[in-house]
C-alpha cells in the first residue's frame, strides 16, 4: 500500500520487533520464554506407567476437551511413542512436529502441546481451542421489520456457516489470509468461482496481501487499507452485518471479505447507489421499495443542500423569496444578532452534538439526550433570540433526512459534506452551492471501487443497471448481472420463463 | 509519436452525443437570439437549422478525415500532411484556439455572474475556484471529463422546462409570416449563428479515446441534432415572449426569460438558473482546456499536468489584466470569428488535402 | 505536502477574498412600491413604501418621499433616510402619476428594466390623482405594497382587468404594431383599478372608462371567469352573467390591402342574477343574451372610436396585420388605422341558469 510504502523506516522497526520468536531455537527457550508469562500452564501429568508433559496457554484452551477427549483417551492406553499418542486421540488435526516456529505459532492458536520428557523436542499438538462469541442475534444496524433476522457475530467460523448454509454450492471460495503482524487476523475471501470476475478477485486478494499492518481489529481497518482512494470522505466498500445481503451480493457476482473478530462483512466493488438501497427493499414490492428508495435519495439530496440554500438565499438573494413567505422569514429573524451563515452553523453544530452525545452515552441515557436536546435547546435557542425558528425546523429536518441513510459510514459522511457547502453558500450564494456540487460531482466521478466506476450505473450510463438503483425493477426484470461487475456469468435466470405471459384464463 | 490510448480510457460510444452536445451549448445559448435576430428579423430560426445543416456536413468530413486513420488525432494528421514543421505551428494554433475557447466561456459566464448576481465579485477568487474545480476534473482523466460531460448535459435538462412559463406571455403573431426575409439575410444569420455551434472540432483531440470510433459517427450527428433542438425551442420560446425590436436590446434575452418565472416557492427563477449554469459551462471549459494541453502533449511530449497548470495561471493574468467589457467582447468576437474560419474553411481543405494525400498514397 | 501547502494557500486566498457584498434579508428595506408625482416647480417626485413587518405577523408601512429630476437622485436622498439599505430587488407595484405618464415614461421605466433586481412581473399602473396618496393609506394588516400587488392580481386573473406588467409593457412600446397600455388607478374614497389609461409610445394620450374595461378586455384577450352587468337603457343593472368564458378571433376580410377588421368575441356564461319579476325561462335567456350582444357591440364601438381618435391601438391589430401581410409598413398602418373599417362581433351564450328550475 501507497500510504506504508512512504515510511519503510517504520517499517523495519515493526517487523524486528515480531521476528522475536524465530529467535527462539530450542525448545528449552521456548518454555522458558512462555513461561514468563503466567498464564501459560506446564507441568507433568502421570498416567500409568509414565508421564506426559501438558503445554497450553490456559485462557485459550478448552478445559473440557483437554479432559474429556485427550486425558480420559491417553490414559486407556499403552502408549510407547508420540504416534500411539497421536492415534489415541479423537482430534482432527493432531501434528508431530519438532519445529519451534510452529509450535509456538499452534501454541497461540489454542493447541495443547503433549511430551513424554520435559527435554523432549518432538511433541504432539493437539487442537482443543476454547471459543467463547456471542450467539447469533438480531440486526441492529441494518434492521428489517420483515425478512431474516441474523446478523454476524464476531466469530469468523460463525459467519462462514451463515454463509455456507444459505449457498450451499461448492462454486463458493473461501480464501483464507492472515494480516497483522501482532493480532494475526483470520482474513477470509469469499466469491462464487464462474460468476465472479476472477480480476476482482485477483485485485481483492493482492490488495489484503500486502497490507502491512499490526493490529486489525475490525474489518473497517481494511476498508481505509484497501479502499482505491483512501482520503475520500466517501466509503468505497459496502459493509454489512446481515448474512442474507452478504450471500444475495455473492449471487450478483461481487466479493465479501470477512475478518475474524468482526460482525461486519465488507463487499466489494461497491457503487454510490447501494448505499442508499436498504435490503429491506428486496422483501418489499418493488413499486413500495422503489417509492421508498426514491425518497431517501431525495432526503440526502435535500439534507445536504437545504441549509446551503437558506444560507444563500438569505444572504444573497432575498428577490427569491416568495412575498408571502417573505414576512415569516423575516419576523423569525429579526432579533437574530447572527448573520445567516453563523446561525446555520451554531445549529448543525448543536445537532452533530446531540447526536454524538447520544452516541457515546448508554442507551437508556441516551435516549432522554435527544428529548433534552430537541426540546430544551430548540426553544431556548428560539426564545432567546439565537436562532430563527425557520432554520430550526430546517436544520431538524436536513438532520432527519441525513440518518435515512441506510449505511452508516455513508450517513457519516452527508452530515460532513454539508459544512463546506455552506462555506461556499456563504462565499458564493446560489453559485457556490452549485460550485461545491460541482467538486462533489468531479470528486464522485473520480472515484473507484477495485477499480470500477463507483458512480455507476449514473455514469458511465447504464440502463441495465439502473433496474436495481434508484428504482427497483421486479425480479423477474433483473435477469442480468450488473454490468459493473464484469461477470464471468451475466445470465441469472432465464429471461423468457420468469417473464412468461399466459394468456386470460389459460 | 504517442503509442496508441490504451482500451481502459476508453469511452462508450454513446457518450460521444452529451460530448458533442456539452461543448456545444454554453454560454452562448443565453444570448444567441439578439444576435442572429439582426439580419433575418424573427424568422432566424430557420437559420439556425440552415447552420446546423453546415454543421452536420463540417461533422461528416471529420468523419471522412479520421475513420481512415485510426488512433491519430488533428496533431498526428497535421504533421503527416504537411510535415513537421507547418503541421506542429498548426497544431499550436489548434492549441492556442482551444485554450482561448476556454477562457471565453469562463470570462463570459463571470461576466454574467457580474452582471446579475454580484457586481463586486473578484475575478480572482471565482477564476480561481473554477480553474480548480476544472484542473480537478482534467486531472481525473478523460473518463472523467465525460463523466462531466454526461452530467452536464442530464443534470441541466431539467432548464428546458423552464421554457414552459413564459408561453403564459407568448405573442403568436410574432412569428407570422414565416419567411418574410430574402435567403441572404437567412444566411447572413445562419453564419452568425455557427458561432453558437463551435466546439465540435474537440472531437478531433478526442477522437482516439471512443472504442469503436466509426460507430460514433451517427451519435455526432444525434448530438448536433439535440443543439439544435436545444438552440430552436429556445430560440422559438424567445420569439414569442418578446418583441422583434425589444429583443434587439437585451443582451441575454434567456435570462429575461427566466425572469418571468413565478413559482409557488421561488419568484425569480434567474439567481437558479446562472448558477446551474456553472454546470452547462464546465464542460466547454474543461473539454478545451484538455484539448489544448493534450495537443501540447502530443506534440512536445511535455507532462500535462504541468500544462495545465501553466494554462490555468495565464488564464487568471489574461483576466486580471484584460479588463472591461468592451475588451472581452473584442477578444471573443475575434476567437468566434478565427473558430468560425477554422471551422468552415480549414476543415473543409484539410479534407480535401486529406482526400489527394489518400490517393496519393493508394497509387503508390 | 506541497499539494496540501498549496491548497491551503488557495483557501485561504479564497476566505480572504471574502467576495460579493452581503444583502441579508432582514437588514434590508424591501421596496415594495414606488409612486412618481410631479411637484409644482415640476420636478419629480418619489414616495416609496418599505413594508415593515412586526413581530405579531402584522405588517406596517414606512413611506419616504423625495424630490428630484433623476431616479437615481431620488434614491440617494432617500437612502439617506432610511435605517437600513433600500434594496428594490422586491419591488411589487410602480405607480404613475397622470401628469408624469403624460410627459412620457419610457425613461423611467428603463431604470426598472436595466437592472437586473427588479422582476419583470412588476405591476405598473397610472394614477388618476397623487400616487402618495395612495401609497400613504392604511391598507389592513398588509404594507401598501404588498396589498395592491394582491389587488392588481385579482383583478387580473378574474379578467376585470387586462393584465399588465413591466415586461408587457414593455413589449407594446417596442412593437410596430401595437401600443401600450396600463390600468388605471382611481381615487376616491377606495383605491379602485377599474379604467384603462391609453398610451401613444409612451405617453398617456386617454383613457377608457370603468364601463369599457370589460369590453376592451374581451376584444384584446382570452380571459375565464369574470363578470358582466347588462344594463336597461336607464343605465340600471338587470342582469349580472358570471363565470364568463371569453374567446376572440380578428378577421381581416378577404382583401388584404383594404383590410375590413372584424373582432369576433365569443362569450360563454352563467347567469345568477337577475331583476326582473317573470320566471327565467329559455326565451327569457335568449333575450338576456340578445341584450348583452347589443349592449357590449355598442361599447365596442365607442371603444374602437376612442382608440382611432387618439390613433393608438392597445389591441395590437397591426400586428395581426403584420402576421398576414408581408409586405407591412409601419407608417402606412399608421395613416391607415384611423380609417379603418373596425367592427366587433359579440356571440353570448348563456350556459345555464343556476340549479333550480
Amino acid at each position: 500500500m501507497k500510504l506504508f510504502r512512504k515510511k519503510p523506516k517504520k517499517n523495519k522497526k515493526v517487523s524486528q520487533l515480531l521476528d522475536q520468536s524465530k529467535q527462539i531455537s530450542s525448545m528449552k527457550e521456548l518454555m522458558e520464554y512462555c513461561k514468563e508469562s503466567n498464564d501459560f500452564v506446564h507441568y507433568e501429568h502421570p498416567i500409568k506407567n509414565q508421564s506426559l508433559w501438558l503445554s497450553y496457554y490456559k485462557p485459550l484452551v478448552e478445559a473440557e476437551i483437554l479432559h474429556r477427549d485427550i486425558l480420559e483417551n491417553v490414559d486407556e492406553e499403552t502408549i510407547h511413542s508420540l504416534q500411539d499418542l497421536m492415534e489415541s486421540i479423537p482430534i482432527e488435526n493432531v501434528v508431530i512436529t519438532k519445529d519451534i516456529g510452529v509450535i509456538h505459532e499452534k501454541l497461540l492458536s489454542g493447541h495443547i502441546m503433549i511430551r513424554f520428557h520435559e527435554r523432549d523436542t518432538k511433541c504432539v499438538l493437539v487442537n482443543a481451542p476454547l471459543k467463547k462469541t456471542r450467539s447469533i442475534s438480531v440486526p441492529e444496524v441494518e434492521f428489517s421489520v420483515i425478512g431474516p433476522k441474523e446478523s454476524f457475530v464476531e466469530s469468523i467460523g460463525t459467519n462462514l456457516n451463515l454463509i455456507r448454509y444459505r449457498l450451499p454450492i461448492p462454486e463458493l471460495k473461501v480464501k483464507e489470509f492472515t494480516v497483522g503482524n501482532l493480532s494475526k487476523s483470520k482474513v477470509a475471501v469469499l466469491y462464487v468461482d464462474g460468476i465472479t470476475n476472477q480480476e476482482n478477485v485477483n485485485t481483492v486478494i493482492q490488495r489484503i496481501e500486502d497490507i502491512e499492518f499490526d493490529e486489525l481489529i475490525d474489518s473497517s481497518y481494511i476498508t481505509q487499507i484497501i479502499s482505491d482512494n483512501p482520503r475520500s470522505l466517501f466509503p468505497q466498500l459496502l459493509d454489512t452485518e446481515r448474512p442474507d445481503r452478504a450471500v444475495s451480493v455473492l449471487a450478483e457476482g461481487k466479493i465479501v471479505i470477512l475478518v475474524n473478530g468482526s460482525p461486519h462483512a465488507l463487499i466489494a466493488p461497491a457503487n454510490l447507489t447501494e448505499f442508499f438501497a436498504a435490503f429491506e427493499d428486496y422483501f418489499l414490492n418493488p413499486i413500495i421499495a422503489s417509492a421508498f428508495r426514491i425518497i431517501r435519495f431525495f432526503s440526502v439530496v435535500f439534507s445536504i443542500l437545504v441549509t446551503p440554500i437558506y444560507v444563500a438565499v438569505l444572504t444573497y438573494h432575498y428577490e427569491l423569496v416568495p412575498k408571502d413567505l417573505m414576512g415569516t422569514l423575516i419576523t423569525s429573524r429579526e432579533v437574530v444578532p447572527l448573520p445567516p451563515i453563523l446561525e446555520a452553523v451554531f445549529l448543525e453544530l448543536t445537532i452533530e452534538l446531540l447526536r454524538e452525545a447520544g452516541a457515546r452515552l448508554p442507551t437508556k441515557v441516551g435516549q432522554t439526550i435527544g428529548i433534552v436536546g430537541g426540546i430544551v435547546i430548540g426553544t431556548a435557542s428560539v426564545e432567546a433570540g439565537l436562532t430563527s425558528n425557520v432554520l430550526l425546523i430546517i436544520v431538524a429536518l436536513a438532520a432527519l433526512a441525513s440518518f435515512t441513510t441506510p449505511v452508516y459510514k455513508m450517513g457519516n459522511t452527508i452530515r460532513l459534506i454539508r459544512f463546506p457547502f455552506l462555506l461556499f453558500a456563504y462565499l458564493l450564494g446560489f453559485l457556490g452551492v452549485v460550485l461545491s456540487f460541482c467538486f462533489l460531482l468531479a470528486h464522485l466521478l473520480r472515484l473507484t471501487s477495485l477499480g470500477r466506476p463507483f458512480l455507476e450505473p449514473i455514469y458511465p450510463p447504464r440502463l441495465k443497471d439502473m433496474k436495481d438503483s434508484v428504482i427497483r425493477f421486479p425480479f423477474s426484470w433483473n435477469t442480468k448481472r450488473p454490468i459493473q461487475l464484469q461477470t464471468e456469468k451475466t445470465q441469472r435466470f432465464s429471461a423468457k420463463k420468469a417473464r412468461k405471459r399466459k394468456d386470460i384464463d389459460e | 509519436m504517442g503509442k496508441h490510448v490504451p482500451d481502459y480510457f476508453k469511452i462508450s460510444p454513446f457518450l460521444t452525443f452529451f460530448l458533442i452536445t456539452a461543448v456545444q451549448v454554453g454560454v452562448g445559448i443565453l444570448s444567441f437570439q439578439s444576435i442572429i435576430v439582426e439580419p433575418a428579423g424573427y424568422d432566424a430560426w430557420i437559420s439556425i437549422i440552415i447552420a446546423s445543416i453546415g454543421v452536420h456536413i463540417l461533422i461528416f468530413m471529420m468523419y471522412k478525415i479520421l475513420n481512415q486513420e485510426e488512433h491519430k488525432d488533428i496533431f498526428d494528421i497535421q504533421t503527416m500532411l504537411f510535415g513537421k514543421w507547418i503541421g506542429k505551428s498548426l497544431g499550436v494554433i489548434t492549441c492556442v484556439y482551444f485554450l482561448l475557447m476556454s477562457f471565453v466561456a469562463l470570462r463570459l459566464y463571470i461576466e454574467i455572474i457580474q452582471v446579475w448576481m454580484f457586481p463586486q465579485i473578484s475575478l480572482l477568487v471565482v477564476g480561481t475556484v473554477f480553474l480548480l474545480l476544472v484542473l480537478y476534473i482534467i486531472n481525473g482523466g478523460f473518463k472523467v471529463i465525460a463523466g462531466i460531460c454526461f452530467l452536464g448535459v442530464v443534470i441541466p435538462l431539467y432548464l428546458i422546462l423552464t421554457l414552459i412559463f413564459p408561453l403564459e406571455f407568448a405573442y403568436y403573431d410574432n412569428l407570422k409570416p414565416v419567411l418574410n426575409h430574402s435567403v441572404i439575410e437567412l444566411l447572413l444569420s445562419a453564419q452568425k449563428m455557427t458561432l453558437s455551434y463551435l466546439g465540435f472540432s474537440t472531437l478531433f483531440v478526442y477522437y482516439p479515446f471512443l472504442k469503436e470510433p466509426k460507430k460514433t459517427q451517427k451519435f455526432a450527428h444525434f448530438g448536433v441534432a439535440f443543439t439544435t433542438f436545444l438552440y430552436v425551442s429556445t430560440a422559438i420560446v424567445s420569439f414569442l415572449f418578446y418583441d422583434e425590436e425589444q429583443i434587439k436590446t437585451v443582451i441575454w434575452p434567456t435570462l429575461g426569460i427566466w425572469k418571468i418565472i413565478e413559482m409557488p416557492f421561488v419568484e425569480r427563477f434567474e439567481y437558479i438558473g446562472i448558477s446551474s449554469w456553472t454546470l452547462v459551462i464546465l464542460p466547454n471549459i474543461t473539454l478545451t482546456l484538455w484539448a489544448s494541453s493534450r495537443g501540447m502533449k502530443r506534440m512536445f511530449n511535455v507532462n500535462q499536468r504541468k500544462t495545465l497548470i501553466v494554462y490555468a495561471i495565464i488564464i487568471i493574468t489574461v483576466m486580471l489584466t484584460v479588463r472591461g467589457f468592451d475588451n472581452i467582447d473584442k477578444i471573443s468576437e475575434l476567437v468566434t470569428r478565427f473558430g468560425f474560419y477554422y471551422v468552415f474553411v480549414y476543415i473543409p481543405v484539410l479534407c480535401i488535402i486529406h482526400f489527394i494525400f489518400q490517393k496519393v498514397r493508394e497509387s503508390k | 505536502m506541497k499539494k496540501i501547502k498549496v491548497m491551503i494557500t488557495l483557501c485561504l486566498l479564497l476566505l480572504s477574498g471574502c467576495s460579493a457584498s452581503n444583502e441579508i434579508v432582514d437588514e434590508l428595506a424591501l421596496i415594495s412600491a414606488i409612486g412618481f408625482d410631479l411637484t409644482d416647480d415640476n420636478k419629480l417626485q418619489g414616495t416609496i413604501t418599505v413594508p415593515n413587518f412586526q413581530s405579531d405577523k402584522t405588517v406596517t408601512t414606512e413611506v419616504f418621499t423625495e424630490t428630484g429630476t433623476l431616479i437615481q437622485e431620488i434614491e440617494a436622498k432617500l437612502n439617506s433616510e432610511a435605517n437600513q439599505p433600500l434594496a428594490i430587488g422586491k419591488l411589487e407595484v410602480i405607480l404613475y402619476n397622470e401628469k408624469v405618464a403624460k410627459q412620457g415614461i419610457r425613461k423611467m421605466k428603463d431604470v426598472f428594466v436595466r437592472d437586473p433586481s427588479v422582476g419583470s412581473r412588476a405591476r405598473m399602473a397610472v394614477v388618476e390623482g397623487n400616487t402618495k396618496d395612495v401609497l400613504t393609506r392604511e391598507y389592513w394588516t398588509h404594507g401598501a405594497g404588498l396589498y395592491l400587488a394582491e389587488m392588481f392580481d385579482q383583478n387580473f386573473i378574474n379578467g376585470r382587468m387586462p393584465q399588465s406588467n413591466i415586461h408587457l409593457f414593455t413589449f407594446a412600446l417596442y412593437s410596430k404594431g401595437m401600443d401600450p397600455f396600463l390600468p388605471l388607478v382611481s381615487v376616491g374614497k377606495m383605491v379602485k383599478i377599474n379604467q384603462i389609461a391609453l398610451f401613444k409610445e409612451d405617453k398617456y394620450v386617454g383613457k377608457l372608462p370603468e364601463d369599457k374595461t370589460f369590453t376592451f378586455h374581451a376584444m384584446k384577450d382570452n380571459f375565464q371567469d369574470a363578470t358582466y352587468m347588462i344594463k336597461k337603457e336607464q343605465g340600471e343593472v338587470s342582469a349580472a352573467v358570471n363565470n364568463i368564458m371569453s374567446t376572440r378571433t380578428v378577421d381581416f376580410g378577404e382583401n388584404i390591402k383594404d383590410p375590413k377588421i372584424t373582432i369576433n368575441i365569443r362569450l360563454e356564461g352563467i347567469l345568477r342574477e337577475f331583476k326582473t319579476e317573470e320566471e327565467v325561462d329559455k326565451q327569457k335567456v335568449n333575450k338576456i343574451e340578445k341584450q348583452m350582444e347589443d349592449q357590449m357591440e355598442q361599447e365596442a364601438k365607442e371603444i374602437i372610436q376612442t382608440l382611432q381618435e387618439l390613433n393608438v391601438d392597445p389591441l395590437g391589430l397591426g400586428n395581426k396585420y403584420r402576421g398576414l401581410n408581408r409586405n407591412f409598413d409601419e407608417k402606412k398602418w399608421d395613416e391607415m388605422y384611423k380609417d379603418l373599417d373596425i367592427t366587433a362581433n359579440v356571440n353570448v351564450i348563456i350556459r345555464e341558469f343556476g340549479i333550480r328550475r
